[in-house]
């Protein structure tokens, strides 16, 4: 065989398939329809209070700092009621006031009123937070009230948006708020948060290795009841 | 005696002595621990495992290259009124013509177009989805399989068989492959032999004489013997007048 024939059997081979190119038809699929969504009264965000209203006469009460209302998951507002867009919490933290005007005034100033509108998935702040004063000596009991907080767990949804919008065009200033946020959190649309709870289901599933963390918490394997605390025991070492 | 009579009551309830762990520690979200060595080692072995779906493929079933260029439509109203379009144009043309398009240049294309138009001809182009949606389930199906690479059609009203092959012999890019003749398929031979038919009463002559053919066959045989006798005779005589 010479080297002319052992060319032409290796080009027959490795020969790349022709590409004719050609041109379709023309598509200009119709604008979604906004039929289905009924534009609220209001459609700004409301002004959170500094502070919570108490009963006149009452003395504002302090309160322990209760970091369990921050650790674990969010199992109760943790999907979008109008299903469209808006801020996660993926993981727990605390929201100040100053948070809140932070956010009202951002969406506020990039949403256009006439098709979008915006509302509050938490409270407005109610636990206390004591501070003792700056270079103050301990004892003497407890210190007075600085501010107030909105304790939030993972997952928690911070704000909704909806209205007769696209993703795409809410994404960049939610993503720049949800940037600004004390804590990791995320801007989602309904699709997304589905699309994550099937991947979620879908890697456990998939999961090969036959000990995940639950099972070894629950067969209490390897003595580790010993160590693990109680959240722990109760979220498997999948939050703080 | 107690210890029996404790032992005879097997219902005997167990009271627990309860201790209540407080956590002194307190946690910073934002920042966590990072976990002790037993724990580490724990949340390592507890890690998921996932096997590879890619494992046992082939490169070309990877490759995603290609993917973006065949995405169909699924479903284009402009296309359906186009396929609804051109099955009318089967159903009203009398002689329906399928070329092969080898590439040509536009300005080529459009004389090809100029000169078909002058003899009341339609030369069009369509691809192989709009006629699939036009063709499928009508008698005229079987033209799909002609559809490989590029195409051309001509719908023509009338049966100028001869006058289309003229036009389309100035462009050797297109090469004819069948045709419709009045809602029959016929291949490229059977329409040149159309093409040579000059007209209704030549045809007409023609087949009178085919029927004839058998009746003057047998009078020439009859007859022949008679005519070579009367051609020889004839020769004897101008041969003898020569002299």
């Amino acid at each position: 065989m010479n080297i002319r024939t052992l060319s032409n059997l290796l080009l027959k081979t490795y020969k790349t398939p022709p590409l004719i190119q050609i041109c379709g038809f023309k598509h200009f699929p119709a604008p979604p329809s906004y039929d289905h969504i009924k534009m609220p009264d209001r459609t700004k965000l409301t002004i959170i209070e500094k502070v919570p209203q108490y009963p006149p006469g009452l003395r504002p009460p302090k309160m322990q700092k209760r970091l369990r209302y921050m650790r674990g998951a969010e199992t109760l507002h943790n999907f979008l009621l109008y299903k469209q867009y808006g801020i996660v919490a993926l993981t727990g933290g605390r929201l100040k006031w100053i948070h809140f005007e932070m956010m009202r005034l951002a969406i506020g100033r990039a949403m256009d009123t006439q098709r979008m509108f915006a509302l509050w998935r938490v409270d407005a702040p109610w636990q206390p937070v004591t501070k003792r004063g700056q270079g103050q000596r301990l004892g003497g009991g407890k210190g007075a009230i600085d501010h107030y907080v909105t304790p939030i767990k993972a997952g928690r949804v911070i704000l909704e948006l909806g209205g007769k919008c696209e993703y795409a065009e809410v994404q960049d200033f939610l993503h720049k708020v949800a940037m600004k946020l004390p804590f990791k959190a995320m801007a989602v649309s309904h699709q997304m948060l589905e699309k994550i709870r099937l991947k979620e289901e879908e890697d456990e599933r998939n999961n090969v290795n036959p000990y995940t963390m639950k099972y070894v918490i629950q067969n209490n394997m390897g003595g580790c009841h010993r160590w693990l605390s109680p959240f722990d025991l109760k979220w498997f070492c999948k939050h703080t | 005696m107690s210890l029996i009579c404790r032992k005879a009551f097997l219902l005997e309830r167990c009271k627990p002595f309860l201790q209540p762990k407080r956590l002194k520690s307190k946690i910073n979200v934002q920042k966590p621990k990072a976990p002790h060595h037993e724990k580490a080692t724990f949340l390592a072995f507890t890690k998921p495992i996932f096997l590879n779906p890619n494992y046992e493929k082939r490169p070309i079933e990877l490759c995603t290259k290609g993917e973006q260029l065949w995405k169909k439509d699924e479903d284009n109203p402009f296309q359906r009124i186009i396929a609804g379009e051109l099955l009318r144009w089967f159903q009203s043309s009398r002689l329906v013509v399928f070329y092969h398009m080898n590439p040509m240049s536009s300005d080529d294309q459009f004389k090809a177009y100029a000169l078909f138009q002058k003899q009341k001809m339609h030369f069009k182009n369509y691809g192989k989805e709009t006629l699939r949606m036009a063709l499928e389930g009508t008698p005229y199906e079987s033209v799909l399989d002609f559809y490989i690479s590029r195409n051309m059609i001509v719908f023509s009203p009338e049966l100028e068989v001869k006058k289309l092959l003229k036009v389309s012999k100035k462009f050797p890019q297109l090469i004819l492959l069948a045709a419709i003749f009045e809602g029959k398929f016929i291949s490229k031979d059977e329409l040149m032999e159309y093409s040579l038919i000059p007209n209704l009463q030549t045809a007409q002559a023609g087949l009178v004489q085919t029927l004839d053919r058998v009746g003057s066959n047998l009078i020439q045989n009859l007859n022949s013997q008679q005519n070579i006798l009367v051609g020889q005779l004839q020769e004897r005589a101008k041969q003898l007048e020569e002299k």
